[in-house]
């Protein structure tokens, strides 16, 4: 009894030590794996990527060095190439995940066919090119340009020049101020932040909104095919509005005095004006509703 | 610093004087030192000048669309050449100058009515007058005109569409062929508006937007997609 007791244990404490073998090598494989190509850079650098279907992450790093991180096989597929601070990165056939760090003010253009691309904390020029991937900014780069065709965008974050073009994709945008752009076809778009300046915002058969304190006689621009639009802007913010619509309807909450409406052929125009009217709001829909509210 | 650039519809009114004053002058101070929206503007407007000193014929001579132009004419005539045509990058960019250039004219000989509307603001009370009677500008079909305008190039793309679709990936197309779908019973309502009304500002307006949306998703789609 007493040996089969302690032959339990023995046989217990081995099957622990094993395990604890066991983890401390998959740990240590796992550090030799993960892997990094570095190159030296310093002053202005452009950063241009080139990927199928690696997902890549960018971050600010230090501002003499691009580092290139990922497993060993992935990290493999990857050739940096160029001179000086112009550095091209090709991830070839690289299927993983690979995070990249650039300095804060690098300019960087990223096109890629089916990854997913997440940008953080980089304040130069950023572009960005996906067929299918998502693509995600969080930060506010000097200027941010983004196409994709079926892939979900997102902005957290106040870049002064933003454009954003997809197809199918839905467009989300948090903290929008300054220059804006989103066109997309299918997909939804929708745009909180405050300070725009000059704002277009179109969909075919999204939807589209806008919520946010523009800044003083800021202009803003909507168009919808069949989705709907949504500007709403706070109690205290002087608006005028130019709603076009076919076959839409028209409806608000906010206390707007309407200046002239124009019939046309089936369709309707209709001018408001809200408080001191400084905010310029142009509204053109075909078949969708259009709102234009209070918070 | 020149600021943020300016989209081409932005360019494209700016040629049109449609801007609002506060936009039309910041357009203004960024032109001053903005080299290649400089540029953009002078090809916008000599386009636009091109096609001002036709006729009031409703479709422009081929000589105006010059590269592109051309082979969506030799396409039109010899349907077999389509799929040989792949359009590249500047090709498709000189379609869209061509086709800004062409709505400013639009715009300018159709929507503006002539002197004293110029504001898109302006549009309910300084609506062209019935010009229609008089044989001004607003006599033309501006729906007719509009579709001469984009119709070739709009045709160009849905073509080069076909041609590569089996390059895209079947949701894509799916989306796509959904949202012409959707443009298409766009263009079709305001087309109907304008023919009840043909010196309808807003309506031409609409019109033009819609346009605008379906070339915007066919380049994209092809230039991304394929």
């Amino acid at each position: 009894m007493i040996d089969g007791g302690w032959g339990r244990v023995r046989a217990a404490r081995g099957a622990l030590v094993a395990l604890a073998v066991a983890a401390a090598g998959a740990s240590g494989a796992r550090a030799q794996e993960a892997d990094s190509l570095v190159r030296s850079v310093g002053g202005e650098v452009a950063v241009s990527v080139s990927a199928r279907e690696a997902d890549l992450t960018f971050v600010a790093g230090r501002p003499d060095r691009l580092v290139v991180r990922g497993e060993r096989d992935v990290l493999g597929q990857v050739r940096l190439e160029g001179e000086g601070n112009r550095v091209v990165i090709r991830t070839r056939d690289a299927d993983g995940d690979l995070e990249i760090r650039v300095p804060a003010g690098a300019g960087l253009h990223v096109r890629t066919r089916a990854g997913d691309v997440v940008v953080r904390g980089l304040i130069g020029e950023v572009e960005l090119e996906s067929s299918e991937g998502d693509l995600r900014v969080e930060g506010g780069p000097r200027r941010l340009d983004i196409e994709g065709l079926s892939g979900d965008v997102s902005v957290d974050g106040s870049p002064p020049d933003l454009r954003i073009s997809t197809v199918a994709g839905d467009v989300t945008v948090r903290g929008a101020t300054g220059h804006v752009a989103v066109r997309s076809a299918s997909g939804d778009v929708e745009v909180t932040g405050d300070g725009v300046s000059d704002g277009s915002f179109s969909a075919s058969s999204g939807d589209v909104s806008f919520r946010g304190r523009p800044a003083r006689d800021a202009t803003l621009e909507f168009q919808a095919a069949s989705g709907d639009v949504d500007v709403t802007l706070p109690d205290d913010v002087g608006a005028t509005y130019e709603v076009t619509t076919v076959g839409g309807d028209l409806v608000t909450d906010r206390k707007a005095r309407l200046l002239g409406a124009q019939h046309f052929g089936g369709g309707r125009q209709y001018r408001l004006s809200v408080g001191d009217g400084s905010v310029h709001v142009t509204v053109q829909a075909v078949s969708g509703t259009v709102r234009i509210g209070r918070p | 610093m020149p600021g943020p650039h300016p989209d081409e519809g932005s360019l494209n009114d700016f040629v049109d004087g449609l801007l609002p004053d506060g936009r039309e002058e910041r357009v203004r101070e960024h032109l001053a030192s903005c080299g290649r929206c400089r540029e953009e503007v002078e090809a916008i407007r000599s386009v636009a000048e091109e096609a001002a000193r036709l006729s009031r014929s409703v479709r422009p001579p081929a000589s105006l669309w010059r590269a592109v132009a051309a082979r969506t004419v030799e396409a039109e005539e010899e349907p077999a050449r389509v799929l040989r045509y792949r359009p590249g990058r500047w090709e498709l960019a000189a379609a869209a100058v061509l086709l800004v250039g062409l709505s400013s004219l639009v715009t300018a000989v159709f929507l503006r009515g002539g002197a004293g509307v110029g504001s898109p603001g302006a549009g309910l009370a300084e609506r062209p007058p019935a010009a229609a009677a008089s044989g001004g500008p607003a006599a033309l079909d501006a729906g007719t005109v509009l579709e001469a305008s984009y119709a070739p190039s709009v045709a160009a793309l849905r073509k080069e569409f076909e041609a590569r679709r089996s390059e895209l990936s079947p949701a894509t197309v799916q989306t796509v062929e959904r949202n012409l779908e959707v443009i298409d019973r766009a263009i079709a309502e305001t087309r109907s508006a304008l023919a009840s009304d043909p010196g309808s500002r807003p309506a031409a307006h609409l019109m033009a937007a819609m346009y605008r949306q379906e070339i915007g998703m066919l380049e994209r789609t092809l230039r991304l997609g394929t």
